[in-house]
């Protein structure tokens, strides 16, 4: 009797706190499962209107192929375009691996990038070509082929044959095992098939496989490896060291503790920079400078303090910047645009060429605006692209350019300027054009061989300086 | 704990740097508190009410009814609940005139790139050298110009199984000075990986995949590649 009463409100006590736990943990199911199902809708949507998108642009290309004229072509490449970047849009939202989503996305961004460069020729009278044609012809093919695939995925979908989010089977395997969380980075242990059916290997095997596309664009897969402009004899690492003196501003107060080799387009050593007062042996540095393996060029610079309260302003910083780039032998550059935050300024210098400003060889100047330090030097624009240019003479005068503008903009100033191209494969010279509408500013870039407007871009005046859109 | 006081810290370091922007000061607007009345309490009271914050009378007058509107407000926008109107209030009001946008600007910053950009970096490569948090930030812009990825930055960030921390939401806590720093020279045009378009830390576990691609360099602990 005793006994009862005693285990009797512990037991009660128990049993509440069991139910209590139960409903808790079968609230907090319902709402996983709600918020997986959410999930889930989210992910087929994407991929429905993915598939969608696709089945447009194969045959979007096809009437493409049919028409005899260029404005209706054109009109169908601005809308192969537009489903490309929607269904590459919806497909980047999708639980794939990596290589899968890098070779599908690519395959539908640089659809859409050369149905926009064919579509540049076209504005410009410049008919499709036969290469183009067979390009096209191509993709068509190739798009028709995803289609059907993402037909078959669609199908295994609505069979029930998988699902973005699998939900949870409770197992005993459940209670230490951590189930799969689509969207975690693909490693090893989680292989694509225990997520996606074998649909998707068929896409991606096909994906794979795909030639390499070279056209008048920026996604083409030319651009990627391009060589630098700027290059010369090897340098040995032994050699490159000596150069540091030369190039890294306050170069005596630094010691190198530690050299990388970086390769790419610009091989280089870097070297790791730390004040020389800091105790030796360590190995943590705060500045780093790299030289160019091919020529021992100054690629970049970058040191890493912090700054305080600036006493520097944005013009001085100019003419510390452009002092820093004469002394190491860059002596004709002018400073384009300029930005000033949290103490820093950062100043972009293009190279003079006899007046005309080329804008693809750039150099960056960053300045702590506490001291007027030189903080960090960025080259590696300029020796991609410097090389000696034919004289840039234009056919067109500034005032014909002039003409060109539309009349309700005031213009502040105009001089001559080599720009690159929309596609960035290749450099414009043109009459550029710093004019005020209403109260926004823009720079319209008239090119000054053929009178064509090549570019508008609106400059914007935020706290810390201008920068161009 | 020692955690807690240590981000309470950085975020009034970030406060401050955000709320006093050394460039610019031109025409500020006064700070607010209780008990203060005048024009711009009523500005800030008609921008409360206009979103639901407030529910008093457009007085003029800060007291209890406008203290509760704009803790509300500030907790709702990640912003220190002090019922202070100061800078960085009235920016997220829109009504801070001190420098700001100028001709042109209406709609454009690149403040939210910036943003999103230093959550990235604290969360992928906080502890690592600066110059490793640039080439993290810096990857990400490579990706936007790269036909393998999406086009915008968020595109990027978001991108499924991209980054650990937005699987694990470690994205979502406030960026390190420093991350700030590195996000913006990235959006400067500072690259040091080189062009890169994946970084990885080799002591973790990857896709063997992602060792098939062409190395640049190495920065600390993460691998550089194209």
């Amino acid at each position: 009797m005793r006994r009862i009463g005693y285990w009797a409100p512990i037991g009660t006590l128990a049993a509440l706190v069991l139910a209590l736990w139960g409903v808790w943990t079968w609230r907090l199911g319902i709402a996983n499962r709600d918020l997986a199902l959410a999930l889930e809708a989210e992910r087929q949507r994407n991929f429905s209107d993915m598939a969608y998108h696709v089945e447009q642009i194969q045959s979007l290309l096809g009437k493409g192929l049919v028409t005899a004229t260029a404005p209706q072509n054109m009109r169908y490449m601005s809308d192969v375009h537009l489903h490309a970047s929607a269904a590459a849009t919806n497909f980047n939202t999708l639980p794939l691996p990596a290589a899968l989503q890098a070779s599908t996305g690519k395959f539908l961004q640089q659809t859409g990038d050369f149905a926009v460069s064919l579509l540049r020729n076209e504005a410009a009278g410049r008919e499709m070509d036969g290469r183009a044609r067979t390009e096209l012809t191509r993709l068509r093919k190739e798009s028709a082929d995803l289609a059907v695939q993402l037909q078959t995925i669609s199908g295994q979908y609505s069979r029930g044959g998988f699902r973005w989010n699998p939900p949870l089977r409770l197992s005993w395997a459940s209670l230490w095992r951590r189930p799969p969380v689509p969207g975690k980075p693909a490693t090893g242990a989680q292989s694509p098939k225990s997520m996606v059916a074998g649909g998707w290997d068929q896409v991606g095997a096909s994906m794979e496989k795909l030639p390499v596309m070279l056209y008048d664009g920026p996604f083409s897969d030319g651009t990627a490896k391009r060589a630098p402009a700027m290059t010369g004899p090897p340098v040995a690492q032994s050699e490159a060291a000596p150069r540091l003196q030369a190039f890294v501003p306050g170069a005596a107060g630094y010691r190198t503790v530690g050299i990388v080799e970086v390769a790419g387009n610009l091989p280089a050593y870097s070297f790791q920079l730390a004040p020389a007062t800091a105790p030796a042996g360590g190995n943590t540095y705060t500045a780093v400078a790299d030289i160019a393996k091919n020529g021992g060029y100054l690629v970049q610079f970058m040191n890493s303090r912090v700054t305080g309260r600036p006493a520097v302003d944005l013009n001085r910083a100019r003419q510390v910047g452009q002092a820093y780039l004469t002394s190491i032998g860059y002596g004709s550059m002018v400073p384009t645009y300029g930005q000033a935050d949290d103490g820093e300024a950062t100043i972009a210098y293009a190279y003079n060429d006899n007046g005309v400003v080329v804008y693809p060889d750039q150099i960056k100047v960053k300045v702590a605006l506490d001291n007027g330090e030189i903080l960090g030097v960025d080259a590696r624009q300029f020796l991609m692209s410097h090389h000696t240019r034919a004289t840039l003479q234009p056919v067109i005068t500034a005032d014909e350019a002039q003409e060109k503008l539309y009349p309700a903009l005031q213009v502040q100033r105009r001089q001559l300027a080599l720009i690159p191209n929309q596609a960035g494969t290749g450099e414009i010279l043109a009459w550029e054009f710093l004019t005020t509408f209403g109260n926004e500013t823009y720079l319209v870039y008239i090119n000054a061989n053929t009178g064509a407007e090549e570019q508008v871009l609106q400059q914007i005046q935020s706290d810390g300086g201008t920068f161009a859109l | 704990m020692g955690r807690r006081i240590a981000s309470g810290f950085l975020l009034v370091v970030i406060l401050v740097a955000v709320a006093f922007p050394w460039a610019a000061m031109a025409a500020p607007r006064p700070t607010l508190y209780w008990g203060r009345s005048g024009p711009n309490v009523r500005l800030a009271q008609q921008r409360l009410q206009a979103w639901g914050y407030y529910r008093g009378r457009v007085d003029g007058v800060y007291g209890a009814n406008m203290y509760a509107a704009v803790t509300w407000f500030q907790r709702a926008n990640g912003l220190t609940a002090d019922g202070v109107v100061g800078p960085a209030t009235w920016t997220a009001l829109g009504e801070w005139s001190g420098g700001g946008a100028g001709p042109g600007g209406r709609g454009v910053t690149r403040h939210d790139d910036v943003q999103l950009l230093a959550q990235v970096v604290s969360a992928e490569a906080r502890g690592e050298p600066y110059e490793g948090q640039v080439a993290v930030a810096a990857v990400l812009l490579n990706r936007m110009r790269d036909p393998r990825f999406p086009g915008t930055l968020a595109g990027v960030v978001y991108q499924e199984a991209a980054f650990e921390s937005v699987a694990n939401g470690a994205i979502y806590q406030n960026p390190t000075r420093n991350a700030t720093r590195a996000a913006r020279d990235a959006l400067n045009g500072w690259d040091p990986s080189g062009g890169a378009v994946f970084f990885w830390n080799p002591s973790k576990p990857v896709s063997p995949w992602i060792w098939s691609r062409q190395i640049i360099r190495r920065i600390g602990n993460h691998v550089f590649a194209r």
